[in-house]
């Protein structure tokens, strides 16, 4: 679904301005695609200038791969099952605990965004209700006491 | 479309647990104006401004943007207006430029007009020296002039700024209100809200007096100025004086035929704040009456009302005392708990 938007035109003032215009984007329309790969690229640009965070995510599960591998590479046979080696028995957790550290650390940008108010910029903006900033949005809110 | 304003709020309150922010604030802000909302922190200022941009939904009342309601169409509203908040909120690791991008991306821009929008705000705004370098570097001034570049970028038709120049340098603030000045040329409406009268005396067009969640005057400067009327006194009878000899010298000032009205300072040591009719001999006559009751002067002093006596006769204190009555009853520890739920 297509929408287009126009602009006031200040020297007209609120005059300039039709409510039939004043429709909001649809989900997937131009505007939505255009938002979402605005918010994407500050993300890259983040990761580019600050990519402790992608070395963290890289060096840690490899990290527990080796560590854990040779400390417990002597252990007796069939400790960990007997249709398994201990290396895919491992493996297996490094890469549920990689997906959830990672999970992690993905929310931790949105917190920092909202300690340090850039969240609030991104709420103001007139962004499809479906962005995952959404659940911030006061009409979703419960009711205050 | 009709002769809306360009900001309507009516009967606006706002509550956060026990706390009550916004008691019951109305008012309106015609087209091309600047309107200064003015009062001590924690008088529910900022709560408005966020109430009015969707940042947080009020409890009752109406707000509209050009005829549209906030609450029934945030989207659509958000589209109208441009927010510059009391912090600065930039992300340090993107430059000044990148900056800009993401906020021409979020309204939506024409991608053939950003870097032409872009480019105009960073020289409206003296920008394009740091452009291209982190926001991170950036000194204060800097960082709340790319603050009003982003919220300007889309040429919204109200453009609402939470205390504008709080912390920033005189240079800065005059850099500064010369732009809003520039703006309200070109018919963009600004509300405004600040905690200095001369801010609120040099730019509002229009003023609201907030206090206690709750406006206690509004008018233009001048009107609210007139409105009470009168030269000010202000009156010491000691550096700290009794309350009893501060109402012995208030009932015998008030029984002089030139004095209007009598207001006890408790904040400032019992002084004596009186309005008195604008006559060449009033300072002269008082201290002789004062010297007749048998009244020590510590201090006196004669001046035109401002906008701090039209606070100071609404509600029995000055601005300054409000804000230290305010600064003593907050809880950083606790409002820090709450911002993060």
């Amino acid at each position: 679904m297509t929408t287009t938007s126009v602009k006031p035109n200040l020297s007209q003032g609120i005059a300039g301005i039709t409510q039939a215009n004043l429709t909001p984007p649809g989900l997937f329309s131009p505007e939505f695609v255009q938002e979402t790969l605005a918010l994407a690229k500050r993300l890259f640009i983040q990761l580019q200038r600050r990519p402790s965070t992608l070395i963290a995510g890289i060096v840690q599960p490899l990290m527990w791969l080796v560590l854990f591998g040779a400390l417990f590479k002597n252990v007796p046979q069939g400790m960990f099952g007997v249709s398994q080696s201990y290396g895919q028995f491992l493996c297996a957790g490094v890469i549920v605990f990689t997906a959830f550290s990672g999970a992690l650390n993905a929310g931790l940008p949105v917190m920092f965004d909202r300690e340090f108010g850039f969240l609030n910029r991104l709420l103001v903006a007139p962004s499809h209700p479906d962005f995952p900033s959404f659940w911030h949005r006061p009409s979703l809110l419960p009711p205050s006491a | 479309m009709s002769m809306a304003p360009a900001v309507l709020v009516e009967h606006v309150q706002k509550r956060y647990g026990k706390i009550e922010a916004v008691k019951d604030v109305s008012f309106q802000v015609e087209t091309g104006v600047i309107f200064g909302l003015l009062g001590p922190n924690g008088a529910g200022k900022t709560t408005t401004l966020r109430c009015l941009c969707t940042l947080a939904a009020p409890d009752a009342g109406r707000i509209e943007i050009a005829g549209v309601s906030v609450l029934a169409q945030p989207k659509v509203a958000r589209q109208l207006l441009g927010y510059v908040a009391q912090e600065v909120a930039l992300d340090k690791v993107l430059t000044g430029r990148e900056l800009l991008q993401l906020q021409a991306a979020l309204y939506h821009l024409p991608k053939v007009k950003i870097a032409e929008r872009i480019d105009s705000a960073l020289q409206l705004l003296g920008l394009e020296p740091w452009a291209d370098q982190k926001t991170g570097t950036y000194s204060g001034g800097l960082r709340k002039r790319l603050d009003l570049a982003a919220g300007l970028l889309h040429e919204p038709m109200v453009l609402v700024l939470d205390e504008p120049t709080v912390g920033l340098d005189i240079e800065s603030r005059k850099v500064i209100w010369d732009f809003l000045r520039q703006l309200r040329e070109r018919g963009t409406t600004i509300l405004l809200t600040s905690h200095y009268l001369e801010e609120i005396d040099a730019l509002a067009d229009r003023v609201a007096i907030i206090d206690r969640g709750q406006v206690i005057a509004e008018g233009t400067p001048s009107e609210l100025k007139d409105r009470v009327g009168g030269d000010r006194i202000t009156l010491r009878i000691r550096e700290f004086t009794p309350v009893a000899e501060a109402e012995q010298a208030r009932a015998m000032a008030k029984d002089l035929p030139f004095v209007q009205d009598v207001i006890i300072n408790s904040d400032q040591g019992n002084s004596l704040n009186l309005v008195v009719n604008p006559q060449s001999d009033s300072l002269l006559e008082l201290q002789k009456a004062l010297k007749a009751a048998n009244l020590p002067i510590f201090g006196i002093a004669q001046s035109r009302p401002s906008l701090d006596d039209v606070y100071l006769s609404a509600t029995g204190r000055t601005l300054l005392d409000a804000e230290m009555a305010a600064a003593s009853k907050r809880d950083p520890k606790a409002e820090r708990k709450q911002s993060m739920r």
